[in-house]
């Protein structure tokens, strides 16, 4: 049983390895598309990078793969931007399944984008005062 | 060569977090928000930049990079420029709004379909 478990987790990780892995080619095409198209020096770049990540992230969700992908993949799914946009389309298929309306489903898209940012750019904040305030005056 | 360490760097995160989120039994958000921490706190050690020149969008794609972009444009915020913020919350918006309309599209493509 526990020889079992311990297979299915390392089964778990070596798929969200190769998934990542997989996406993380993707975005590497798109990032050299990006370039291409705005020049390399462009600010722009990695903005409009992890926006095409995040229309992938919709082009998988439509039919239905990047549900299946997330089932594989794990986390593999969940950390490239993608994720964060398909979380947010989750949330707001959960929230409208019950006959909820549009404008429910798009606020429990955000509050979710709101949670997970919000929280991220608090602890951000944190370490930005102390590096700011703290760190670099010292040195 | 850079597609391949772009596979390499991506999915080493990727195995990384997933071991934690199996150790650790917390819920994708909880393991996004630290990764968005950990980023942050890693951003002025030259770790992020060295990941980022190694494996390009094996790391730029990331949470993790996401994290030390949020450290990054609030440094400059406390230095009297909000752009790269204000920069980084209208991407933010925008995936939630490519989310949003996800949702909605396969609404209409599946109606008989509940959320996954």
């Amino acid at each position: 049983m526990e020889a079992n478990k311990v297979s299915g987790a390392v089964k778990a990780v070596v798929l969200a390895f190769v998934v990542g892995g997989c996406f993380s080619v993707v975005g590497q095409l798109l990032l050299m598309a990006s370039a291409a198209l705005l020049g390399s020096d462009s600010a722009l770049v990695g903005p409009l990078t992890l926006v095409l990540v995040g229309l992938l992230g919709l082009l998988l969700f439509l039919p239905g793969w990047y549900q299946k992908l997330m089932n594989v993949g794990g986390f593999g799914t969940i950390m490239p931007f993608c994720g964060l946009a398909c979380a947010c389309a989750g949330e707001y298929l959960q929230a409208t399944a019950e006959g909820g309306s549009v404008g429910k489903g798009a606020w429990a898209a955000f509050k979710l984008l709101i949670y997970v940012a919000g929280v991220g750019i608090v602890f951000a904040l944190c370490f930005a005062l102390i590096y700011v305030f703290a760190v670099t005056p010292a040195v | 060569m850079e597609f391949v360490l772009a596979f390499i760097v991506g999915g080493c995160l990727c195995g990384l977090f997933q071991i934690v989120m199996t150790i650790t039994k917390l819920h994708p958000p909880e393991m996004l928000i630290i990764g968005l921490a950990i980023g942050a706190a890693l951003l002025p050690t030259g770790i992020l930049a060295w990941l980022e020149a190694t494996g390009g969008a094996g790391m730029s794609i990331m949470v993790l990079d996401a994290g030390g972009a949020i450290m990054g444009s609030l440094m400059s915020l406390l230095h009297g420029d909000p752009s790269s913020f204000a920069m980084l919350l209208g991407i933010f918006a925008l995936l939630a709004l490519i989310g949003i309309c996800a949702g909605a599209l396969y609404q209409k493509i599946h109606p008989a379909g509940k959320a996954e």
